[in-house]
């Protein structure tokens, strides 16, 4: 995982061993301290190519939105620009993200306002 | 010609979808795959309109022929360079090439570093996920190219079609610099009425008609026609 820049913790120590009991994975706990509190959202926006039954068939297929809450979003980015499509940690987002890119459709991650 | 394609994608009741377009539909949406491959597989614009790609110029060095240096400045001039060059590279590319800055967008807004970050991590899964889709589907057309009655895909591979099209539409949606009101339908119909005045009154198409012009035509049809597929695909898997 990438660090969290912007970041104000402490440089975490390069010697220090790794946490007991998770291998070579980083903990939570270890990684910088995310000063900026909030919840970090994954925003689609709307751009004139993307057809809406093929967004509308990704927000129900990726995220398991019902057909109504995925029409819903789907208007949103429609006629907003931009919709939040979903919300939780920067990791997570930043997978919904990458997944929004693999299905073509313009997502961005950003703290929510 | 909008919405005047027949049903060419279907479901069969073994839940196989079958493609069944004819050799000219099927060497079209090739071409587009073909093309967006390109663009992703070297960050070159590839789709970008005929004519000589701008070579960067070749100097030789001042030590004389026959020197590293010599060799070194031929593979760098020709894009060959060492790998450590790859990331600015990329990000020239990213910078300069807006189909691919579409295909593998920034991850954050404002904060390039941010998207640079995330686009090491994440952009070659997703660059990975595109080709293989696009792959898949080539392949699909050339089976359906050797047979009758059109290639029956099943429907966890049928779904590489959705972002494999998607993508191909974005590419030429790039390309025509389409913007949110632009009728692209009734700019191609001045542009076929315009050639057909033009052939009626008995003269030969005029320059205004070929290069640039007949190319956007081109474009605009070709991405009508994948919009059209795309749906067709969408709304056959969603049943």
């Amino acid at each position: 995982m990438h660090d969290v820049r912007g970041s104000q913790g402490t440089p975490e120590d390069p010697g220090a061993p790794a946490s007991p009991g998770t291998g070579t994975g980083t903990a939570l706990a270890e990684r910088p301290v995310e000063q900026r509190p909030g919840v970090w959202t994954t925003m689609v926006w709307n751009d004139p190519v993307n057809l809406m039954s093929y967004v509308s068939y990704v927000f129900r297929t990726y995220f398991g939105y019902s057909k109504e809450r995925a029409e819903e979003l789907m208007m949103q980015v429609h006629t907003d620009g931009r919709s939040v499509v979903s919300s939780g940690s920067r990791e997570k987002m930043e997978t919904d993200v990458t997944a929004m890119h693999r299905y073509g459709l313009w997502a961005t991650v950003q703290l929510e306002d | 010609m909008a919405g005047g394609y027949r049903a060419l994608v279907r479901r069969r009741r073994d839940g196989h979808v079958v493609f069944d377009l004819d050799l000219v539909h099927a060497g079209v949406v090739a071409e587009a795959l073909e093309q967006t491959r390109a663009v992703l597989d070297e960050g070159a614009t590839a789709v970008a309109p005929p004519g000589p790609p701008a070579a960067p110029p070749i100097t030789l060095p001042a030590g004389g022929p026959g020197t590293d240096d010599e060799f070194d400045a031929i593979v760098a001039a020709l894009g060959m360079g060492p790998g450590e060059d790859d990331e600015a590279g990329e990000a020239e590319l990213l910078r300069d090439d807006p189909v691919l800055r579409r295909l593998l967008p920034d991850a954050y807004l404002d904060d390039p570093e941010g998207s640079a970050d995330f686009r090491r991590l994440s952009g070659g899964a997703v660059r990975g996920h595109k080709v293989e889709a696009i792959d898949s589907v080539l392949a699909d057309l050339d089976l359906l190219r050797t047979q009758d009655g059109g290639v029956a895909v099943a429907p966890e591979r049928a779904v590489a079609w959705l972002t494999a099209l998607n993508d191909a539409r974005l590419a030429l949606g790039t390309l025509l610099a389409l913007g949110e009101d632009d009728d692209l339908y009734a700019e191609l119909d001045a542009y076929e009425q315009a050639v057909e005045d033009q052939v009626a009154a008995g003269g030969e198409e005029s320059e205004a008609l070929q290069g640039e012009a007949a190319l956007r035509a081109y474009r605009i049809a070709v991405y009508d026609f994948l919009s059209a597929l795309l749906d067709m695909v969408v709304r056959v898997l969603d049943r």
